[in-house]
């Protein structure tokens, strides 16, 4: 061991919730609390509040942008960390506007957990289900409900009571559960980091305390060899293949296919620098030496040759679409799925859902609105090796793009028999 | 697979996507911890050959020992290395006491314009850390720029699942951030675990050493006894000042590191 400690592991918490539900205002109350900040920190804090009135922002600690708290408001996601005895958290802010929300995505698609905030006194709004609902496309399963603003309804264990059961069935209905309910004041600081005398009747733990009960996401279950070819370097006259192992064991020596055409090769140097290696596990970087040399390109997959490699051309998604210009049926767009970069064509939209009302708004649309979600149907133009997304999420979810951008992100739900 | 190989292996994920997917890419070596860390994961990355340039954008206002540790392991490392300067703005005199704001903003923004424009690079990979900053922990991994260099905060790509936006406007490019989500505390460790060499500036001499390092004008050194790798783990665990505390183009006004980022600065 290098360490006489062992590394704090670090749990990174994506933060959701309606405009001015009080997420960044949260993640101040716990960084000054747990004095997760340094001195001078804490200090440039004081000193910039002053110039906007007497209080000191606790927002202004993800509100770094001036834009953002001359307007009082998130505009995109940030990241900092909270300290505590048992392990850090990364705390991922982000925007509560409709507007932002491609940067309300970007940064939970990082995040193994959520904390989603709700204010007591306005209850569920528009985008506290839609922020629900990408935290479940995001495949985040733990998650923590915190009811925020307790002192504007006076403490009343009714109005929590009453919020509580409402999210809970909407989360239900998503196959969501809250691991705990904790209501707070993130400016008054009840049940913050210690219980609140405000609330007696509330017998869980303190929002802190809670945070320890979230564990990290399991990891994928795939055991079948899936290397996305990444890249093709030529070094001292050969060819090296660069990848990263999504799922399997790679052995020195051992023979294995490339998807699409499925031709044989072996694998007869792994390469980490700085060595050679027998074996390479999974999220490892590898280059490869193969013989016999067959052509390969990026996006091509290596794969082992024990199972069968079926390309279904026909897959299912359910998507999430950010961009103004509705996504219509028989558009064709560009998706990428690891390194793969094929052109899809929307054949059908099974369903049209609205995310900030957790519903169906339509059987067999003709398109899909900006900030909307769907489940479609749809044909790849050229092979891509896809995934279920349970089974295996780096071969199993995907964006979309058009006009060179990215304006859609889908996880697979099934393939259909190739017709 | 342990913590620090999580993030190595995520890292080297981001450098060779960089490459791959836009090829005429360079590296900004400020020679600091960070970008020398960076620089040894471009190395793992491409097995001991980076097949790209290295740059240093050289203020001349650097320390001496800065230039040592550069020339020494350029060679070693068999670095292809471009020495970016803004000779005009040296020769009429920018310094520090012109503004620090000016300065950084002739000395490295400028000198950087002009490299990109003259080898014509698609993408700058940059070992910015997202707890370094609150301006820097608004950024994304492929971060797009401008002609100009600016930076369009308000406006900025979806990404996700190391899915990122890498298509370019003729005269625009990308700043590509491989450690974002590295700790300085991670750095050091994995400085430790690699036996990844850095300049003598960080360890403690007489009572003192630097925390982080830049311009010899604008750095200042934080109270310490860390003389070691291993001590300045140690120090990191309990310590309550921050890491740039020492660096003087953070203080001038609140607002500067967003005003220096929004312009192009690093």
């Amino acid at each position: 061991m290098f360490f006489r400690k062992k590394i704090k592991e670090i749990l990174h918490i994506a933060l959701a919730g309606h405009v001015d539900h009080g997420k960044s205002t949260l993640i101040g109350r716990l960084l000054i609390e747990t004095d997760s900040l340094p001195a001078d920190k804490r200090a440039e804090l004081k000193k910039v509040s002053r110039e906007f009135g007497p209080e000191t922002e606790l927002a202004f600690l993800t509100d770094q942008l001036k834009e953002e708290r001359q307007r009082n408001i998130t505009i995109d996601t940030s990241e900092i960390i909270l300290k505590t005895r048992q392990r850090d958290y990364g705390l991922i802010d982000n925007p509560g506007h409709v507007e932002f929300i491609k940067n309300m995505l970007t940064g939970s698609s990082r995040a193994d957990a959520a904390l989603l905030i709700i204010d007591a006194q306005e209850g569920i709004k528009d985008q506290t289900f839609r922020h629900v609902y990408l935290l479940k496309f995001l495949d985040i399963q733990n998650l923590i409900v915190a009811l925020n603003k307790m002192d504007l309804v006076q403490y009343d264990k009714t109005a929590y009571h009453k919020v509580s059961r409402e999210i809970t069935t909407a989360l239900e209905g998503l196959g969501l559960e809250a691991l705990h309910l904790v209501p707070i004041s993130a400016r008054g600081g009840d049940n913050v980091t210690r219980p609140s005398q405000a609330m007696p009747w509330y017998q869980g733990p303190c929002l802190l305390k809670a945070l320890q009960d979230l564990k990290p996401p399991a990891r994928t279950k795939a055991r079948q060899l899936r290397i996305p070819v990444q890249d093709i370097i030529q070094q001292d006259g050969k060819n090296l293949i660069l990848g990263r192992i999504v799922s399997g064991i790679l052995k020195q020596g051992q023979k294995v296919r490339i998807f699409p055409g499925l031709q044989e090769t072996h694998v007869s140097e792994i390469h980490v620098y700085p060595g050679q290696k027998h074996e390479a596990l999974p999220a490892e970087n590898v280059a490869l030496i193969l013989t016999p040399d067959v052509y390969l390109q990026r996006g091509s997959v290596i794969v082992g040759t024990e199972e069968n490699v079926q390309a279904t051309d026909r897959l299912t998604g359910s998507i999430f679409w950010m961009n103004p210009r509705p996504l219509k049926k028989g558009a064709t767009l560009n998706l990428r799925c690891a390194t793969q970069n094929v052109q899809v064509r929307i054949d059908s939209i099974r369903q049209r859902i609205d995310p900030a009302r957790l519903q169906i708004l339509e059987e067999d649309s003709d398109e899909i609105s900006n900030n909307q979600a769907g489940i479609v149907v749809l044909s790849t133009l050229g092979p891509c090796l896809t995934e279920c997304h349970t089974d295996s999420p780096d071969l199993g979810r995907f964006i979309l793009e058009l006009d060179h951008h990215i304006q859609g992100a889908g996880i697979i739900l099934g393939h259909h028999e190739n017709e | 697979m342990s913590y620090l190989d999580a993030l190595e292996q995520e890292s080297i994920y981001i450098i060779r996507e960089a490459y791959s997917r836009l090829r005429r890419i360079g590296l900004m070596w400020s020679i600091g911890k960070d970008s020398t860390t960076l620089l040894w994961l471009c190395r793992k990355a491409f097995l001991g050959k980076i097949p790209f340039p290295a740059i240093h954008i050289d203020t001349g206002y650097k320390f001496k020992e800065i230039y040592a540790f550069r020339d020494r392991y350029t060679y070693e490392f068999g670095l292809d290395l471009i020495i970016a300067q803004n000779s005009a703005a040296r020769s009429s005199g920018m310094s520090p006491d012109k503004g620090k704001f000016a300065c950084c903003n002739a000395l490295k923004t400028q000198a950087l314009k002009d490299c990109l424009a003259e080898h014509q690079f698609k993408a700058l990979l940059l070992a910015i850390r997202r707890d370094e900053h609150g301006i820097r922990a608004k950024e994304r991994t492929f971060s797009p720029r401008d002609a100009e260099q600016r930076w369009d905060y308000q406006n900025q790509p979806l990404e996700l699942w190391n899915q990122c936006q890498t298509a370019l406007a003729a005269d625009q490019h990308l700043r590509i951030h491989p450690l974002l989500g590295w700790r300085e505390i991670d750095v050091w460790r994995y400085i430790l675990k690699e036996k990844i060499p850095v300049v003598d500036l960080y360890f403690a001499k007489n009572g003192q050493r630097y925390r982080s390092i830049g311009c010899e004008t604008c750095c200042s050194p934080v109270d310490s006894n860390a003389d070691s790798v291993r001590k300045i783990i140690r120090e990191l665990e309990t310590t309550t000042i921050s890491e740039r505390s020492g660096r003087a183009q953070d203080k001038e006004d609140a607002y500067n590191m967003q005003k220096l980022r929004s312009l192009g600065y690093m």
